[in-house]
């Protein structure tokens, strides 16, 4: 099941590994991604850090951790070809997985429903 | 090149204000207004000048040619063999014509591609050739000078090896280079640690010992090692050895090279150094494009590997680039790529504060290496080595002459050990009409005056060698020839043929030429981009900044010999203390994002002087990005802590004053200063600035004034009085110099008496018999270019303000506010106004239109995204023969637009009728948007795959082609508005969708 934050990340968990992208909404609102900054791996990141960035031609917007954890995994895929935000972001577009998290921290997070409303 | 006051009927207007005193009566009425004073009856008294300001009233252009020609004719321009920081070469025959093509020199950055390609083929040319001389895959649109882009080189390594915070740079960089970088890294805890280049190991290795014990110990956190290919006192670097030590701890290399000493038959390109070759490199290229203008429009070079190995260096980067595209039916074009990079887009997250650069030398000097040609550099390489080692051989004959390092390998530059003081030498040298080089003891051995360092150029002959020769035996006995030159070893030494194309001036010219036509420029109609003044730009700038005592005087020359040149400097200082009624001024500052940069580091440095720590800046949201971008490169920013404070707006367009009062209560002495524009990005005058001030002021902080929008005010507001402590004018928007196609730019900044004690750079100082001299302020921050700034660029600025004089000053800025005022009023009843407050009483010299709800949603039910509405808006100008507007910009939904003070009433009734007739056919017609531009070469340019997949250079065999117009712009021009419109109509109709 996947959480929501304010900032348009989706985060969801399996066992303590967390993996995170951002909305499918999130990549309409920013147009054709031309390049996304991976973070690097084994950094340990609080909650609301800024760890990555996905940028358009004429746009770069910062992703956020939404909720505390270590870096463990980025998608290098998207170095090359960045267009599968675009293509499927909630799925084959994550972003960052975290280890270490804290399955409570989700509490503070969005449903898909309530997401959606806070959307309109 | 003549001057005729015929050419434009701008240049031949009083004041280059073309609009007749009844066209301005006819404007003043049709506001209800009486008078220039009427239209700043809304901004408070106690901040106006009461009388005109204290500079000569205007002059014809007989009198300042004269006047200028004199003041040129104090330079004494002698055979010279000063090079070290700034080398001069002979300019090729083709620089004059190129620098003269209208529609590229005076023409804005290419942010509109379609109406652009012409400036765009330049930019690419350069980088292309720029690219097969190095090697390097990327080489960006040009930086300031070779300093700067060495501190951008050094910032550009930190952020691609993050986890390491050290940086190793030898002190055999110029010394000029030196103090710009040391002067950047003050407060902003950037640990430059400085290796000894010049020492001679056992085993002649210049400069690895010294680098490997600098780095003993601390390998593991090296970013990067900046070196330079020749050494200071002329001698050559063993840059493999280097190179590999440096990658061996896991650093990048950032080598400094002469781009001219690679070519043919030269020395090693940097993409060889070593094993795997440096990773970045820098330059200095002003000796390529032009002469030495007593230090500048310089030209920083700036290249990065982009291939399989290292793609994400390419994002660290600062600078334009110009990438490879195609518009959306498949025609080749260019573009300019990665912005997102930049500080417009990222603002205190950008990679650099710097929005212009030296795009117009950059187009010069890719003219003139094509105008050279493979053969060309190879005959100035080896003439320039040739003549060095002739006149080492000679000189180095006589009794008390020696080389300094004969060990060592040199190019075209070498040192001299004499057993006489070396100034003494220079001084009397001038008699004799030399200039015999540069005094290099201090870089050696400390309170000697023993070494002196000439250089040889293709501007030499042998017959200069016999002057020397001359010379040097009324000084000096005649001893035995033991010259032993050391050969230049093969590893040292360029493999092959660099295979640079070569093209006949006149080729040249007439290929820039027909890429001129692919431009607008302000010579013809309004160039109507909100917040960058395109205002005329007179020839009589250019004609005088070309008189060979300017054009030909080197900085490094004795003060004697420059007089002329400080005068200049002098005369501008003076000025602008006028014009801003502040005491203080330095000419220094190369555009204005720098000095905005020099205004955030006064303030450090004040408070820091008074032992005060300060680490807040308040700056509001309607900034241009550059003010964040600038705190942020002063160290305002950190990864941990962000020192900005943002202040809102109110409905009217001004900043909320009450939340002003809120964050310094909450802040209070930790405020280090303010940042505001005014008048606003918005075009509106911040009417409670001297309130402002007053409340910072009370806390200890400093009021920063971004002077951008000087051209609205200047000599009706006395900054003094609005309590300014520093500010800048960029003298390419206010002061006429022109735009280039993104640069060079130029600046000064004028300070309060408080800060006076830290200007950089030089300040010029006219003494009681009327000679200048150089002094430095006795807390001076340091220096923010190898040299004195762009000096050609302060003569423009100077026969500018001759032409002006006090009354044309006020002028000028009157009939700016009042072309606007009048635009605005003919505009505002069809479209709606931003920010939603401003009223027509209030606009200055620029305002923001959007169009109605209904409007946009018939456009974006044609299908077009909101969020592109407003761009798309912009191309149909391009199809009206116009630039577009200031888009999207400051505000999202915004059409921003300027028309400056340089058109008749005709000419803006023109423009307001086109932009009505504009604004009738997307309303009528939306989804006429789809397709335009439609009379531009290319149509919209496909953006998205150029950034994707960046391609930053070719192999130049041939010029590349040109497109022609679709529909020519003159017969655009010569159209009535509604057949324009038509026209436009029925290309829509046969368009490709």
């Amino acid at each position: 099941m996947k959480h929501f934050s304010k900032d348009h990340e989706w985060v969801s968990l399996d066992g303590d590994v967390a993996t995170v992208g951002i909305s499918i909404h999130a990549a309409a609102e920013l147009g054709d991604v031309t390049f996304v900054e991976l973070p690097e791996t084994d950094e340990s990141v609080e909650a609301g850090a800024a760890v990555s960035v996905v940028e358009s031609v004429k746009a770069a917007s910062d992703i956020y951790a939404p909720i505390a954890g270590t870096i463990s995994e980025v998608n290098e895929v998207l170095e090359d070809e960045p267009e599968i935000i675009n293509e499927d972001a909630e799925e084959k577009g994550w972003i960052f997985k975290l280890t270490g998290v804290d399955a409570s921290a989700l509490e503070g997070l969005m449903t898909a429903e309530q997401y959606a409303e806070f959307i309109k | 090149m003549n001057y005729d006051p015929q050419v434009n009927k701008r240049e031949a207007a009083k004041h280059y204000i073309p609009a007749s005193d009844a066209d301005i009566q006819a404007m003043l009425d049709h506001l209800g207004c009486e008078t220039f004073e009427d239209l700043y009856s809304h901004i408070p008294k106690d901040v106006r000048f009461e009388s005109d300001i204290n500079i000569p009233k205007s002059k014809t252009s007989d009198d300042i040619i004269s006047e200028m020609s004199a003041i040129a004719n104090k330079n004494n321009i002698r055979t010279s063999f000063i090079g070290d920081g700034l080398k001069a070469y002979k300019v090729m025959d083709v620089a004059g014509p190129v620098l003269n093509i209208r529609s590229l020199t005076t023409s804005y950055t290419p942010y509109q591609p379609e109406r652009s390609q012409g400036t765009l083929m330049t930019h690419w040319i350069y980088q292309s050739l720029l690219s097969q001389l190095t090697g390097f895959e990327a080489v960006n649109a040009s930086m300031y000078d070779r300093a700067t882009a060495l501190f951008e080189a050094i910032k550009c390594s930190m952020r691609i090896l993050t986890k390491r915070n050290k940086v190793l740079v030898f002190d055999s960089i110029y010394p000029g280079d030196r103090e710009v970088l040391n002067t950047h890294a003050e407060h902003t805890g950037l640990e430059i640690i400085w290796v000894k280049g010049n020492n001679f190991s056992k085993n002649g290795s210049i400069g690895l010992d010294e680098l490997k014990a600098a780095a003993a110990g601390i390998e593991d956190d090296i970013v990067s090692v900046a070196f330079p290919q020749i050494n200071n006192v002329g001698t050559v670097a063993k840059v493999d050895d280097i190179t590999d030590y440096v990658h061996e701890i896991g650093a990048l290399a950032i080598a400094v090279i002469d781009p001219l000493l690679i070519a043919t038959g030269g020395l090693k390109a940097p993409s060889k150094y070593g094993q795997e070759g440096a990773d970045i490199f820098v330059a200095e290229g002003q000796h390529l494009a032009i002469g030495p203008n007593f230090g500048g429009p310089g030209l920083g070079i700036f290249g990065i590997r982009y291939n399989d190995k290292c793609k994400k260096f390419i994002r660290a980067t600062a600078g334009r680039f110009v990438g490879d595209a195609k518009d959306i039916n498949g025609r080749d074009c260019k573009l300019i790529i990665l912005s997102t990079r930049e500080q417009h887009i990222k603002r205190e997250k950008a990679n650099s504060n710097i929005c212009s650069n030296e795009a117009y030398i950059a187009t010069v000097c890719g003219a003139t290496i094509l105008n050279r040609g493979d053969k060309g550099l190879q005959e100035s390489v080896e003439i320039s080595r040739n003549l060095a080692l002739k006149s080492a051989e000679v000189l180095s004959s006589f009794k008390g002459v020696e080389l300094a390092f004969p060990e060592a390998a040199f190019m075209n530059e070498f040192t001299l050990k004499l057993d006489t003081s070396v100034s003494k030498l220079i001084s009397s040298a001038l008699e004799s009409d030399l200039q015999i080089g540069v005094n290099v003891s201090d870089r050696i051995e400390k309170d000697s005056d023993s070494y002196l360092m000439l250089c040889f150029t293709d501007l030499h002959s042998e017959n200069d060698i016999s002057k020397l020769e001359e010379f040097f035996s009324n000084h000096f006995e005649k001893a035995d020839n033991n010259f032993k030159p050391v050969a230049l070893p093969a590893c040292q030494l360029r493999e092959g043929e660099a295979g640079i194309a070569h093209y006949s001036a006149q080729e040249i010219e007439d290929y820039y030429k027909e890429l001129g036509t692919q431009n607008v420029s302000p010579d013809n109609a309004i160039y109507p981009l909100g917040s960058c003044t395109m205002k005329y730009n007179p020839y009589l700038n250019d004609y005088v900044a070309a008189f060979d005592g300017f054009a030909n005087a080197h900085p490094q020359a004795p003060e004697s010999d420059v007089q002329g040149c400080l005068e200049v400097i002098y005369e501008t200082q003076e000025y602008f203390k006028a014009i801003t009624g502040l005491p203080g001024v330095t000419t220094q500052p190369l555009a204005g994002a720098q000095g905005e940069l020099v205004g955030v580091k006064l303030f450090q440095a004040y408070h820091q002087d008074r032992a005060e720590k300060r680490d807040i800046i308040l700056i509001p949201k309607t900034a241009h990005g550059t003010n964040p971008a600038t705190a942020a490169v002063a160290g305002l920013v950190t990864k941990k802590f962000n020192g900005i404070v943002e202040i809102e707006s109110t409905e009217d367009g001004e900043m909320d004053f009450d939340r002003l009062k809120e964050c310094v209560d909450e802040y209070g002495e930790r405020i280090l200063g303010v940042m505001v524009t005014n008048p606003n990005t918005s075009g509106i005058f911040e009417t409670k600035f001297a309130a402002m001030s007053e409340l910072i002021h009370s806390v200890g902080g400093l009021v920063y004034m971004d002077g951008a929008n000087m051209n609205a005010i200047a000599a009706w507001i006395d900054l003094g009085k609005m309590g300014v402590d520093a500010v800048h004018n960029n003298t390419h928007k206010t002061w006429s110099i022109p735009h280039g196609g993104g640069g060079p730019g130029d600046a000064f900044v004028a300070v309060s008496d408080k800060l006076i004690p830290f200007l950089p750079g030089i300040q010029a100082v006219k003494k009681a018999d009327g000679q200048f001299e150089i002094a430095h302020a006795p807390k001076s921050i340091g220096s923010f270019h190898r040299h004195e700034g762009n000096f050609g660029h302060k003569v423009r600025c100077l026969t500018y303000l001759k032409a002006l004089g006090h009354d044309g000053v006020k002028r000028m800025a009157a009939v700016a506010v009042l072309s606007a005022r009048y635009l605005f009023s003919r505009l505002e009843n069809k479209f709606c106004v931003l920010p939603t407050g401003n009223k027509r009483d209030k606009v200055m010299h620029e305002f923001i239109l959007t169009l109605p709800q209904s409007t946009f949603d018939k456009i974006v039910e044609a299908g077009i995204p909101k969020a592109l509405v407003i761009s798309r808006v912009g191309k149909l100008f391009l199809d009206f023969g116009f630039h577009a507007p200031t888009v999207a910009w400051p505000e999202m939904y915004g059409l921003m637009i300027e028309p400056t003070e340089s058109y008749t009433k005709d000419e803006l009734d023109r423009f307001a009728d086109a932009v009505l007739a504009l604004f009738d056919l997307i309303d009528e017609n939306p989804r006429v948007l789809l397709t335009a531009p439609h009379f531009t070469p290319i149509d919209r340019v496909d953006d998205l795959t150029a950034n994707k997949r960046p391609v930053m250079a070719e192999t130049i065999s041939e010029l590349p082609e040109v497109l022609p117009n679709r529909f020519n712009l003159d017969k655009i021009w010569a159209m009535d508005i509604p057949t324009v419109k038509e026209t436009i109509l029925k290309a829509h109709e046969d368009a490709r969708i």
